[in-house]
């Protein structure tokens, strides 16, 4: 039990101190709603708020095409303008001599054929020069948000008959009438996804013990492997239950979004969220690689997260039977139709009913992760 | 008996990596276990501690099998791994707590165990910084502090002073003798030779897997006690010479570096060599000869350099 408790306390500890991944699970979400909550809805919310951080970016439109100029008013919306200060550069060189003197961030170039690789679905035709520093990192990360869900209306205008509407409106989320601003729903489908990134920590358990220096020096102590793999499973999942108390907090005193009046039973199901992801990871890890499982993930998140309509509500989500049967299982829509309808009441699984399911889909999940525990206790890991 | 291995055998499929290896190691040695990349020495150590299954032999520490008590036998043990394995995130204090209580301690031994070993390694000024503002020879000290926070009967040190600068080399070497002379047996591998022949009383030479020669350093030496080694410089060598100072009865073995040939001789006669420098029309500018280093013994016992690159 005392060497549970050590290994617990010191892994919530180091997780606190590691800046990347605490910028990760608390600023990109932020960031991320901001965009997709505002900048590309008419249905504004109120985000005077927004952390002020000072990175500026020149942006070069070599392309003057359509989707060019629809990204550089992208940029100089107020609500992007108050996270990145973009100047428009007509030459490239003169950028240059900036960002040398540390007058600038980053420079987004967009190359002439923009427009049509967009529309061919590639973004190809952008290039960054970047500082390397934090802030250059979050323009980056910005601008990929913002292709990736063009890229997704794209995807989603495919399937569709009808072309898909960027405004929620169409989309009612609940029989009941109310419909989540924009900024609120994206507060929700943000906080959800974020946490099925969460997996970095779990994956991070499996790399510590079999493919790290610190696995091996562990495997020489007079520890049981399994404790310590308990103590450090606790703490990742403490850390990610931290991590969700934060988010909801900013989002909910800070940003104002919509969360409801029964914060527990929404801290409830992001809990069972984190625990099904965090140990789904491990299980992953075990059972193939670290790397595959990695891939895997990389992989299957933006997907799952699409389906969960996380990036753009799309009606077609609702009404294609494969799309609502896999939503009735895929962890995080049954976890964010839980929050949703929390927030917003309406129909459909009850509340209990869905947190049952969490609850078996976790229980299932943990199970696998013992067999997997067990297979690799058995496995000769001498290096 | 601290550590006896009998007739250990362990494969990685088709490959030997411990071939036959039979060792003991008594109560407070200073024990060397010198030998090259790949040797098998690693492995040895993972076997020892049961880190990885052996397909033959048995292996007792403090006289007992290591299954019958292996936490009580792993509580009584350090292991300084290969790897720098510390926390990058937590500072060396912090470091050095965890694995004590990792080891068992608690309350008054445990915050003197970290005291002594972050004044031990000379930690001490920098026990709140974390490993990432550390040098090299600092992080190596700190793995170091992190197996012996729990006051071990045995310690093993696996090569750590790879990559280091002398100084920090030389405080490590000073540590390990000191821990030592603490009544404390230590295990210490290695492929350096100068530095086993420094601290170690007893030393066995490891290579593929077997234990091709053991004993004090002077044992070692004596095995070749009657060999000399006489460096040649010529202005321009060529392998030929090679395989004709090979064929001579006397040669044990003949090697070049750059414009040196390096010769091991086994009577003290040098005649045949230098008609053979001669024959080949080979313009000498220097010939000195010394006695025999461990690094020769290896050699000559081997054929092969103990480190690539080495002469
Ligand atoms: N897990 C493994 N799978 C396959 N081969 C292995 C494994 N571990 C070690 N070997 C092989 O066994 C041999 C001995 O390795 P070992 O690590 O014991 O050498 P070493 O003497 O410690 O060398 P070094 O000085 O480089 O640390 C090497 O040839 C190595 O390639
Ligand atoms: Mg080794």
């Amino acid at each position: 039990m005392r060497e549970i408790a050590a290994v617990f306390l010191s892994t919530v500890r180091m997780n606190f101190r590691d800046r990347r991944s605490l910028i990760f699970m608390i600023l990109f979400p932020i960031v991320l709603t901001l965009i997709l909550g505002t900048a590309l809805s008419s249905v504004s919310g109120s985000s005077d708020t927004a952390e002020k951080l000072d990175s500026r970016a020149a942006l070069i439109n070599q392309d003057h095409g359509a989707m060019a100029g629809r990204m550089e008013k992208f940029f100089r919306s107020p609500e992007i303008r108050k996270i990145v200060h973009t100047k428009t550069y007509r030459s490239l060189s003169t950028a240059k001599a900036d960002l040398k003197k540390q007058k600038l961030d980053a420079i987004i170039v967009i190359n002439k054929g923009f427009t049509q690789a967009v529309e061919n679905g590639s973004s190809k035709k952008l290039d960054f020069i970047t500082s390397g520093d934090m802030e250059s990192s979050l323009i980056k990360n910005i601008t990929q948000s913002y292709l990736q869900r063009i890229n997704a209306y794209r995807a989603a205008a495919a399937f569709a008959p009808q072309p898909a509407a960027p405004l929620l409106a169409d989309h009612a989320l609940s029989i009941n009438g109310k419909i989540p601003r924009s900024s609120d729903y994206y507060a929700v489908t943000m906080l959800i996804m974020i946490i099925l990134y969460a997996s970095a920590y779990g994956l991070n358990v499996v790399r510590e013990m079999n493919l790290s220096p610190i696995g091996y020096r562990i495997r020489s102590l007079p520890v049981r492997q399994i404790n310590y793999l308990i103590g450090k499973t606790l703490g990742q999942l403490a850390t990610v239950f931290l991590q969700i108390i934060v988010l909801v907090t900013f989002f909910k005193f800070i940003y104002h979004a919509n969360f409801g009046s029964n914060l527990p039973f929404i801290f409830l199901v992001c809990f069972l969220l984190g625990f099904i992801i965090i140990l789904l990871s491990i299980a992953l890890a075990l059972l193939f690689s670290y790397k595959m499982a990695d891939t895997i993930l990389d992989l299957a998140i933006p997907v799952a997260t699409f389906l969960a309509g996380g990036y753009v509500k799309l009606s077609i989500l609702d009404t294609n039977p494969i799309a609502v049967a896999l939503n009735s299982w895929l962890p995080n829509a049954v976890a964010q139709n839980l929050v949703f309808q929390n927030i917003y009441g309406g129909t459909g699984q009850t509340a209990a009913g869905g947190v049952l399911k969490l609850t078996l889909i976790a229980l299932a999940i943990l199970l696998l992760t013992i067999a997997a525990l067990r297979r690799n206790n058995h496995a000769d890991l001498s290096k | 008996m601290i550590i006896e291995v009998n007739d250990l055998i362990k494969r990685y499929k088709d490959f030997l990596a411990i071939d036959h290896l039979n060792l003991t190691i008594g109560d407070g040695e200073l024990f060397g276990l010198l030998g090259p990349n790949g040797a098998g020495k690693t492995t040895l150590v993972n076997a020892i501690l049961g880190l990885t299954a052996v397909d033959h032999g048995t292996i007792n520490v403090f006289g007992e099998a290591l299954s019958t008590s292996e936490r009580a036998i792993k509580k009584q043990i350090g292991l300084v791994p290969q790897d720098i394995a510390v926390y990058p995130e937590l500072t060396a204090q912090e470091n050095v707590t965890l694995f004590g209580k990792l080891f068992g301690l608690r309350g008054e031994a445990l915050r003197k165990g970290v005291a002594d070993a972050l004044e031990f390694t000379g930690l001490t000024d920098i026990r709140n910084k974390k490993p990432s503002q550390f040098s090299g020879g600092m992080k190596r000290r700190l793995n170091i502090a992190c197996a012996i926070v729990h006051k071990p009967r045995l310690i093993i040190m696996d090569e750590p002073t790879v990559g280091i600068d002398p100084q920090s080399r030389n405080y490590i070497l000073e540590s390990v003798k000191k821990l030592n002379d603490m009544h404390c047996t230590v295990i210490y591998i290695s492929h350096y030779m100068e530095e086993v022949a420094s601290i170690c009383t007893r030393i066995a030479i490891v290579d593929k897997g077997r234990i091709i020669a053991k004993g004090t350093q002077e044992e070692l030496g004596r095995l070749i006690e009657d060999d000399q080694v006489v460096s040649v410089g010529v202005t321009a060598p060529d392998y030929s010479i090679i395989e004709k100072l090979k064929r001579l009865p006397a040669v044990k073995d003949a090697t070049v570096d750059g414009h040196t040939i390096r010769i091991v001789l086994s009577e003290r006669k040098l005649n045949a060599v230098l008609d053979t420098f001669l024959e080949e029309d080979l313009t000498i500018t220097k010939i000195e000869t010394n006695t025999p280093t461990l690094e020769d013994v290896f050699l000559t016992l081997t054929g092969r350099a103990l480190r690539e690159g080495a002469q």
